[in-house]
């Protein structure tokens, strides 16, 4: 009996470490039926911390105020700007006039009103409040307000004209005003119109909200009383992926971000991915003078040494995405696939041919020289992104690549911070791995335009002739149909080898029991429907 | 309480009470030079680490001015030794400071997690004393009566139990207990059952090391001539065992399991992050990760200062129990 005993559990303990081998268990029969006033569980991997919506510049805040917090405008499934508190806009170059819904009212009952959406603008725009939402990607400096009490509307002037205007001015989170009044309510509680409010915190353990009554002007028509809504959000703090996994198994989660092998466990289980896509691995030449990436054949021959999709394959074991764009990040306000034409393709035999005619010969150790200066190069990988050890995996190929065509590179893999660091700070790399993860292509264009660090974010001393007037040009178009001209600005760093995009992740949060969707990696409250 | 403890405390009978307080205010001073020392190697080692803690919190893609404003505003602007002089007289007025990442106090973080992790080393270091010490000592007297076979079994057992890190553990016992059996919460604080798993992957391998310790010593004085005086004059095994045996073997096993609880402090940085624990030691790594100063530093002290106080409590507790401690007598 022992004996047997504990043979069972040696086999059920080989079986759970062994992904893909699911023992049977009582398996639920799906009725495919709204759950009426249930609870949706869902993991986060670091705690908020102060849920000031206003000074949270970091995801875990973002994950859990999306809940309780929303915009006057908002992004739809694809991308596209829909009406929310604002019943509609106007929107030209640099400005942009919102029209608050009547009747729109906070979690706590009492009414929105137009000054209450004005005064959450003029505390970001005071740089007194240091507010991490207050410049080029938020809300511009200089901006100036107009409110009319009677038509209800906020007008809003940007100091010069930008594309993406609606978009970024339209979706900062609205505080009401007993938040406004004392912010100190806001560093553990909620005062939001969305959806959901915070009912209860417990730091690292879980926060617990609750459904909102009279919720009624989502886009997509979601009420308070809309059958299958959850009467109760759980957000429960896993900092540990695998563990996250083990409570999607164990039925203690309704969902939860996973990647990589625990990934491929838990679909195998039988749960349903719900993806987002974002940058994964872009590959920046430093092109600082002084530097090898300065010079444009160098970095178009490391660029044709490389066989991106297989490095592709090797740093993302298999789960990549082909790249589409730069500015690739869901929700992404420009869509169409500019990498394909605009990328080198591989071609060892034209990057050795390229460099032979610049005159870099390759020495005894097969190491390439030219006027005393050998062709070595440093690169940095970003250990917090992606798999760190796929990623290593994937420095190695390209180093061997590289040495192939006679460029000895020395890859170092390094913390998250440390990359800021390095990129911002140092300076000191020559080819760097990193994602711009950002949705807006104005917004990817601050990272690779103007001034160099410390006065800029150029971290890569891109310098492009004539791109500050293609800006100028693409930010004269409002949303979308600027795309064309955005288009073109990315295709020229594509062109120019200043950045080789090697694939983009589909970060996917697994799921049983519920339907929803994503706003880049954050919950669409109103979209989350429990099913039996 | 032991056949030797009244010859050796005559020897010295003059002056206890004053060489005691000397002892005593001794250790303190020793403590306040320990907390210092961490304090500023916690600093330093902080401080070295590569990265950029103000662009971490801010996001990379944070605009360059408001980076500036913030590095200004939290002091890194200024040189190191500076920012060393401002953190001790911050330190020495118990202000730790607000967390970079979170931006709430450090006290504030540590007050709500403290409770946590003392719970589970607490619970951690009852199961390892208990079973440790009655496995150990079962195991000593079975196997000096003759028992080979139990001895071998146990040294065996005991030996892969010790080497087995936390993490192992903790992902053995979740994937068998609460994944496959279900018997069990997969991780998280909740109810009572929600601490089984954490507590015993934080015990097993010191209540094992524990339980080897007690049986060597256990064997030792099972030898001795006294031991062998008591069992001749045909003791009862309660007599024999609770007063003679367990007494002696307390010294070193006090000594060693000073060292397992602090093992077990360090031990929850890992059991903590598998178990979803909100304790201090998930909170440790990621605040070094992201370099947030305030609050790795603030948690490296509270570890010392729980490890520098257990190291007290078991020298205090050696005095207690064995005659021949040089704190007892100064």
């Amino acid at each position: 009996m022992r004996g047997s005993l504990s043979l069972t559990g040696m086999s059920a303990l080989l079986c759970a470490l062994v992904p893909g081998c699911s023992p049977p268990g009582p398996a639920t029969p799906a009725t495919g039926q709204p759950v009426i006033d249930g609870t949706f569980a869902v993991s986060l991997s670091g705690d908020p911390g102060s849920l000031d919506p206003y000074h949270a510049a970091t995801f875990a805040p973002a994950f859990l105020l999306s809940l309780a917090y929303e915009g006057l405008v908002a992004r739809g499934g694809d991308g596209e700007i829909v009406p929310n508190l604002a019943e509609r806009w106007e929107v030209g170059p640099d400005r942009v006039s919102f029209v608050l819904r009547q009747g729109t009212t906070c979690a706590s009952g009492e009414p929105l009103t137009i000054n209450d959406v004005a005064d959450n603008y003029r505390y970001v725009l005071d740089p007194a409040n240091h507010s991490p939402l207050l410049g080029p990607g938020g809300l511009p400096r200089g901006t100036r307000l107009e409110v009319d009490e009677a038509a209800r509307t906020l007008t809003i002037q940007a100091p010069s004209p930008h594309s993406f205007l609606l978009e970024s001015t339209g979706i900062l989170p609205i505080v009401c005003r007993r938040g406004l009044d004392d912010r100190s309510r806001l560093r553990r509680g909620t005062e939001g119109t969305n959806l959901f409010r915070l009912t209860e915190a417990v730091s690292n353990s879980h926060y617990e909200l609750t459904r909102r009554d009279n919720y009624g002007w989502a886009h997509d028509g979601t009420r308070s009383d809309t059958p299958g809504v959850p009467r109760r959000v759980l957000v429960r703090i896993v900092p540990n992926q695998t563990t996250a996994a083990n409570l999607l198994l164990a039925g203690e989660l309704t969902a939860a971000a996973v990647s990589g092998p625990d990934r491929r466990r838990i679909e195998a289980a039988g749960f349903r991915a719900i993806t987002s896509r974002a940058p994964a691995i872009q590959m920046w030449f430093n092109q600082a003078p002084g530097r090898l990436g300065a010079d444009e054949t160098i970095r178009r021959a490391l660029s044709l040494a490389i066989d991106v999709p297989q490095l592709a394959r090797i740093a993302s074991s298999g789960l990549g995405l082909e790249p589409v764009r730069l500015a690739a990040a869901e929700p992404m306000a420009c869509r169409s696939n500019i990498v394909a034409n605009a990328t080198p393709r591989f071609d060892m035999a034209a990057a050795n041919a390229l460099l032979d005619q610049a005159g870099w010969q390759r020495g005894a150790d097969g190491i390439r020289s030219r006027g005393g200066r050998r062709l070595s190069l440093s690169m940095t990988w970003d250990q917090d992104l992606n798999d760190p050890t796929s990623s290593a995996y994937g420095a190695e190929y390209a180093v061997s690549q590289w040495r192939e065509l006679g460029a000895e590179v020395r890859a170092r893999g390094v913390s998250g911070a440390a990359v800021g660091e390095v990129l911002f700070g140092t300076g000191d790399y020559d080819i760097s791995w990193t994602p711009i993860v950002v949705s807006m292509p104005s917004r990817f264009l601050l990272f690779v335009s103007g001034s160099p660090p410390p006065g800029g974010l150029n971290f890569s001393h891109a310098n492009i002739a004539g791109v500050d007037e293609l800006i100028a040009q693409a930010n004269q178009l409002p949303g979308r149909s600027s795309c064309p001209k955005w288009d073109e600005i990315e295709r020229l760093y594509l062109r120019t080898s200043a950045v080789l995009p090697v694939f983009d992740s589909d970060n996917a949060m697994l799921t049983r029991g519920a339907t929803f969707t994503l706003n880049g990696l954050v919950l669409r409250p109103t979209s989350i429907r429990l099913v039996g | 309480m032991t056949a030797v403890a009244p010859m050796i405390e005559a020897q010295r009978p003059r002056g206890r009470l004053a060489a005691r307080a000397r002892a005593v205010g001794w250790q303190l001073g020793r403590i306040a030079v320990s907390l210092w020392a961490l304090a500023t190697l916690t600093f330093l080692m902080v401080h070295m680490i590569p990265g950029d803690p103000v662009r971490a919190s801010l996001g990379l893609t944070a605009p360059a001015e408001l980076v500036a404003e913030r590095r200004a505003a939290l002091g890194l602007d200024q040189p190191l030794i500076e920012q060393y002089a401002a953190y001790m007289g911050r330190l020495s007025r118990g202000d730790l400071g607000t967390s970079f990442m979170t931006q709430l106090p450090v006290t504030e973080v540590i007050g709500q997690r403290l409770v946590s992790t003392l719970l589970l080393g607490s619970l951690s270091l009852l199961l390892v004393m208990v079973v440790g010490v009655s496995l150990g000592l079962w195991v000593g007297i079975r196997s000096a009566g003759g028992a080979r076979r139990l001895d071998g079994t146990f040294n065996a057992a005991s030996g892969v139990v010790t080497a087995m890190p936390e993490f192992i553990t903790s992902v053995m016992l979740t994937a068998l207990f609460a994944v496959t059996l279900k018997w069990l919460p997969v991780a998280g604080q909740s109810g009572a059952s929600s601490y089984v798993l954490p507590v015993l992957a934080l015990s097993a391998a010191p209540a094992a090391a524990l339980a080897r310790i007690v049986r060597l010593e256990a064997l030792n004085i099972l030898e001795l001539d006294y031991m062998r005086t008591a069992r001749a004059k045909r003791l009862g095994w309660r007599r024999l065992y609770l007063a003679h045996l367990l007494p002696n073997c307390l010294t070193a096993t006090l000594a060693v399991s000073g060292l397992l609880f602090s093992g077990l402090i360090a031990g929850t940085v890992l059991v903590e992050n598998i178990f979803a624990w909100p304790g201090l030691g998930s909170a440790i790594v990621l605040s070094i990760l992201q370099k947030d100063y305030p609050l790795t530093q603030g948690l490296v002290l509270v570890f010392g200062v729980l490890i520098l106080l257990i190291n007290l409590g078991v020298d205090l507790l050696i005095a207690l129990f064995d005659p021949r401690s040089a704190l007892r007598h100064g």
